[in-house]
């Protein structure tokens, strides 16, 4: 690590911010191995505290980074970061925040420092759950932040084992079968990911890594096509696309609560953000002609999400199947290809982060109690545990995108972006609307159906002496929560700080000739 | 063979086997230890082999970039590619001895005359790293092969390892045998046995006798390296023979094999350029097919890291097909890192066994409530090997894929690709083995496991080399540049490699 390389960014700070951000964690895990080891009954609670304090730090260091540092006036690359690292494979360790990565690195490090403060029962291998943790949390930053295609692909392959692992050891029963289906999809994914990577970086005259510069050779034509192609598979078993979701509702069924939190809330934005970074803004003139394919998939995933979660008996697959529903909204709103959509898109990332997080750990802290998850085995807990009911029906009501609620002003901007999209035939936007709407509709359906069983019916006598929430589930409950209300009424908050990204990105798209491609379209 | 004048003035240039020659010391002198009786070889064998070894890289280090001038009357070249590619094989020698002493110890064989058997194997192979010449190769070649069948029947009260022996001595010399016929049709179609002047007549007169040969010594240099379908021995050997020895076969012996494919197929074979080609290509898909294929069905751990090895060949040899400056050396850095990461890996079985008397993968389970260090060190040289970051070989790997890319080999990439996804699999089960399992599904290996302690004699050197390797293999990643460095210098000292190179430049662009 030498040469310091010119920095194409609009501002440069000296001290190296963002790379302190992603660093933070990976010292912690580091410390893990040093703390005294757990004996076999009384395992002592530093792990715990040291990840908690460390990802706190980690947390107060994001906002304070992003609220004085961050200009999100501006849609360029920021707190830019370039050394070069290994020159003859042109890796260098080159971070950079814009609107995009900003407000998913935030909420990246609220979720992972919750899902820490979740494992407070966690039982064995203390050390080794906390450290796998904080190497998450690490490479989730580094995802975000990483403006070099090797580097992201050295981020994206590094939260492969910690994720595998925390979901094998501190799983469910059928926790085995769940992680080695998430590594095997995830590692044959990230193959086409390295391949179209490889092959775009090869394709202009100059081999070239970085984002910025490789956004600037605009493939086209087949060649094109096939990167994008390969980039949609790739990032699409993250996100999950329909035929590529079915390792989500294993994984994150059998995973703990808090992992669970941790894959819903931060895993599956980074294949969305992803596809933004690399199928909008690097390819564009595949995005234009594919854009229609992908709200049709977005369709599929919205209704197929919805549908499936009807015939699951476990609440855990329950929300894992409407996180694929939900998911969907972010293709429709990526494939609408104007501001409104992408900005939508975002602020679905941002708001089902927070809402699917709350979900997953209302469940985690209602089987603590009572050590079930069968939705059959459950009845009347609202008379025990009313305020865990309270938390839970909120992030319902969240989720199936209740006014006031930021689910809501997400999933309108969406569908304003593609109904305000001139370059679709109304026929199809109508089409869109009308299906979409149709999953709007069985999302209140399955989710409340679930909350009545759970909640009311008959008690289950097993069930009656269980205890209520403790003050820490209810400050946890509460920091998921009050965002998604503060969205809901006032989404500039959220929205202020993309929107110029979001806008150049569709502008970009614009140029590059959005009516020429369009118009050869059948349905365009 | 030389002509007269350069014989009366006799310029050896001897100077160029100083390595060599140290390392020969150092087996004479285990040698003579060994006289003096058990004790006197298992306290004195030790020391003078590491003082061999260790001078001997050291000589490597102040050969790196110096003049080139041929030795022996142009039969050995010590240039950068032999250089790095005899320190490698010193490196895993050294290693492979830490490891063994407590390993020779508990199977009751004599140490002196297996330091001096392993020395002689090293011998073989670092004069077969620089040999230009079709005598010197083979007699190196069988230096090395005739040590390493005795290392393999090394525990000779044990049957599978006479049994490996023998069947490592049929196949070998199988393999010897048809490179000297191909050998001696090169010398029958040029006349020499100089491996420069060859290539200069092949040039002159591509003969299909010439493809013949070609054949040939591929067929030898496939079995060095045991690519399929030349494998079969392999499994079989590695399984029956002492452990450490396999974790000399596995890096040091290979590396040799890669260095005389360097030196044939590059030095001598030019004129046959795509042929050789693409056989290798076939051979390297087939080996990182099969290899990481069948490693998943196996139970023995010896027996996948053998499977596991067929594989890695297979990624070293895409390198060696690309024939760019990257591809090069790419297989370079690859062989270095793979020398870390694998006898990383052999050190953790090794004590792993040496405590247990175990091989199996199934017996490692919940091996992480036991000992901590021999999971957490296996555990990273696996991911290593399956190239996960920040491990070193996964920045290996990602070199010899983009060497790959970068010269439109994609079917070789998209397979090694897609076989590397399947070694993950077999490599991280070993890890669920250890780690995922709770207390009360431990083997009974682990439930019985005995009270860790390193002060029994042979085990401290262990510890050494188990935690060098382990570091390396989990930082070197980090801070590979250097390696990187090392591994481009070594291809730009090389003239025979920078020759191919332009001339592969020139086709591209004509």
């Amino acid at each position: 690590m030498d040469a310091n390389l010119p920095i194409a960014a609009a501002s440069q700070v000296d001290f190296p911010w963002l790379s302190l951000i992603v660093l933070l964690p990976a010292v912690g895990a580091l410390l893990m191995p040093l703390l005294p080891g757990e004996t076999k009954y009384s395992g002592s609670e530093l792990p715990r505290n040291l990840a908690l304090s460390f990802l706190f730090a980690d947390f107060l260091l994001i906002i304070g980074v992003f609220s004085q540092l961050f200009d999100n006036s501006l849609h360029e690359i920021q707190l830019a970061e370039r050394i070069s690292w290994i020159p003859l494979i042109g890796l260098e360790w080159s971070l950079g925040a814009d609107g995009i990565s900003a407000p998913l690195v935030v909420l990246s490090g609220l979720i992972t420092l919750l899902s820490a403060a979740a494992s407070w029962k966690i039982k064995s291998k203390k050390r080794l759950y906390f450290a796998l943790l904080l190497v998450q949390a690490s490479a989730q930053a580094l995802v975000f932040l990483s403006q070099d295609f090797l580097l992201f692909f050295l981020a994206w392959e590094l939260e492969l084992v910690p994720v595998y692992l925390l979901i094998a050891i501190w799983g469910g029963t059928n926790r085995q079968y769940a992680a080695t289906k998430f590594i095997l999809y995830t590692a044959l994914a990230s193959l086409l990911i390295l391949i179209s990577g490889l092959a775009i970086a090869f394709s202009g005259n100059q081999f070239t890594l970085n984002f910025t510069e490789l956004a600037e050779l605009k493939p086209s034509g087949s060649f094109g096509l096939l990167c994008y192609l390969g980039f949609l598979v790739g990032f699409g078993v993250k996100l999950p696309i329909f035929p590529l979701h079915t390792w989500l509702p294993d994984a994150h069924g059998e995973a703990n609560a808090p992992v669970s939190m941790l894959l819903a809330g931060v895993l599956l934005k980074m294949g969305g953000y992803a596809l933004i970074r690399f199928n909008v803004q690097m390819l564009p003139t595949a995005h234009l002609q594919l854009a229609p394919a992908l709200i049709v998939i977005g369709i599929v995933n919205i209704i197929y999400g919805a549908l499936n979660a009807f015939a699951q008996d476990n609440v855990k697959r329950r929300i894992a199947c409407s996180s694929v529903s939900h998911m969907g909204f972010v293709l429709l709103g990526i494939g609408a290809i104007d501001a409104l959509g992408i900005s939508g898109a975002m602020l679905q990332m941002i708001s089902h982060g927070l809402i699917a997080a709350a979900m997953f750990f209302f469940t985690g802290s209602f089987y603590e109690r009572t050590n079930t998850l069968s939705i059959p085995n459950m009845g009347g807990l609202a008379k025990v545990l009313p305020i865990t009911f309270a938390f839970f029906l909120t992030s319902s009501l969240a989720s199936l995108a209740l006014p006031g609620m930021s689910g809501f002003i997400s999933e309108i901007t969406i569908f304003l972006g593609i109904t305000s999209q001139e370059n679709f035939t109304s026929i199809f936007r109508s089409i869109v609307v009308i299906l979409s709407a149709i999953g709007l509709v069985l999302t209140p359906i399955y989710l409340l159906s679930m909350c009545r069983r759970v909640f009311f019916g008959p008690r289950i006598p097993a069930l009656a002496n269980t205890s209520e929430m403790n003050a820490r589930e209810m400050t946890i409950g509460l920091t998921l929560l009050v965002p998604t209300l503060v969205i809901g009424f006032w989404p500039r908050a959220a929205i202020d700080f993309y929107e110029a990204s979001t806008n150049t990105l569709a502008e970009n798209l614009l140029n590059t000739g959005i009516t020429t491609t369009l118009k050869s379209l059948p349905i365009g | 063979m030389a002509a007269p004048e350069n014989l009366i003035n006799l310029s050896l240039n001897a100077a160029a086997v100083a390595p060599e020659g140290v390392v020969l010391l150092a087996m004479l002198g285990t040698l003579i230890v060994d006289l003096a009786g058990e004790k006197a070889a298992a306290k004195w064998s030790p020391p003078i082999s590491y003082l061999g070894l260790g001078t001997a890289l050291i000589l490597l280090g102040f050969q790196w970039n110096g003049p080139l001038e041929p030795s022996f009357l142009g039969s050995f070249l010590a240039d950068n590619l032999a250089i790095a590619f005899r320190a490698v094989i010193a490196l895993s020698t050294l290693i492979s001895l830490l490891i063994s002493w407590r390993y020779a110890e508990q199977s009751g064989s004599p140490v002196g005359e297996y330091a001096a058997i392993l020395l002689a194997a090293t011998l073989g192979a670092m004069l077969l790293c620089g040999s230009t010449d079709l005598v010197s190769v083979f007699v190196s070649l069988e230096t090395l092969s005739v040590a390493s069948y005795l290392l393999s029947g090394y525990m000779k009260r044990d049957a599978r390892s006479s049994e490996a022996a023998l069947k490592y001595l049929l196949v070998g010399s199988a393999a010897a045998a048809v490179f000297l016929y191909g050998a001696s049709l090169l010398y029958g179609i040029s006349g020499t046995t100089n491996l420069e002047a060859i290539g200069i007549a092949l040039i002159d007169s591509p003969t299909p006798l010439a493809a013949l040969a070609l054949v040939f010594v591929l067929a030898t240099v496939a079995f060095k390296i045991a690519a399929v379908p030349f494998h079969q021995w392999t499994p079989d050997v590695y399984e029956g023979s002492p452990t450490p020895v396999v974790a000399f076969l596995s890096v040091g012996s290979k590396a040799a094999g890669f260095a005389l494919a360097v030196r044939i197929l590059i030095g001598c074979f030019d004129a046959f350029d795509t042929q050789w080609k693409l056989l290798f290509t076939v051979l390297a898909v087939l080996s990182m097919t099969l290899g990481n294929v069948v490693a998943l069905a196996q139970t023995s751990m010896k027996r996948m890291l053998a499977y596991s090895s067929i594989g890695q060949a297979g990624f070293v040899m895409i390198g060696l097909v690309c024939g760019t400056e990257d591809g090069f050396a790419s297989m370079i850095l690859y062989m270095a890192a793979y020398l870390f990461m694998n006898l990383g890996a052999f050190a953790c079985i090794i004590l792993f066994s040496i405590r247990t008397g175990s091989d199996r993968i199934s017996d490692y389970a919940g091996l992480y409530q036991k000992d901590p260090l021999i999971t957490l060190g296996l555990s990273l040289c696996l991911l290593s090997l399956g190239g996960i970051p920040p491990m070193i070989g996964f920045f290996g790997k990602i070199y010899l894929f983009f060497a790959g890319w970068a010269d439109k080999q994609y079917l070789l990439v998209v397979v090694g690709l897609i076989t590397s996804v399947i070694s993950i699999y077999y490599y991280i089960s070993v890890i669920k083995m250890m780690v995922v399992k709770e207390p009360q599904e431990a083997s009974e290996v682990v439930n019985s496991y005995p009270l860790i302690q390193w002060k029994t004699i042979g085990l401290p050197p262990l510890r050494i080399a188990l935690v060098t390797c382990v570091v390396v293999t989990a930082v070197g990643g980090i801070l590979s540049n250097p390696l990187f460095q090392w591994a481009n210098s070594a291809v730009a000292g090389t003239p025979l490699l920078q020759q191919v190179i332009a001339l592969a430049g020139e086709r591209s662009i004509g």
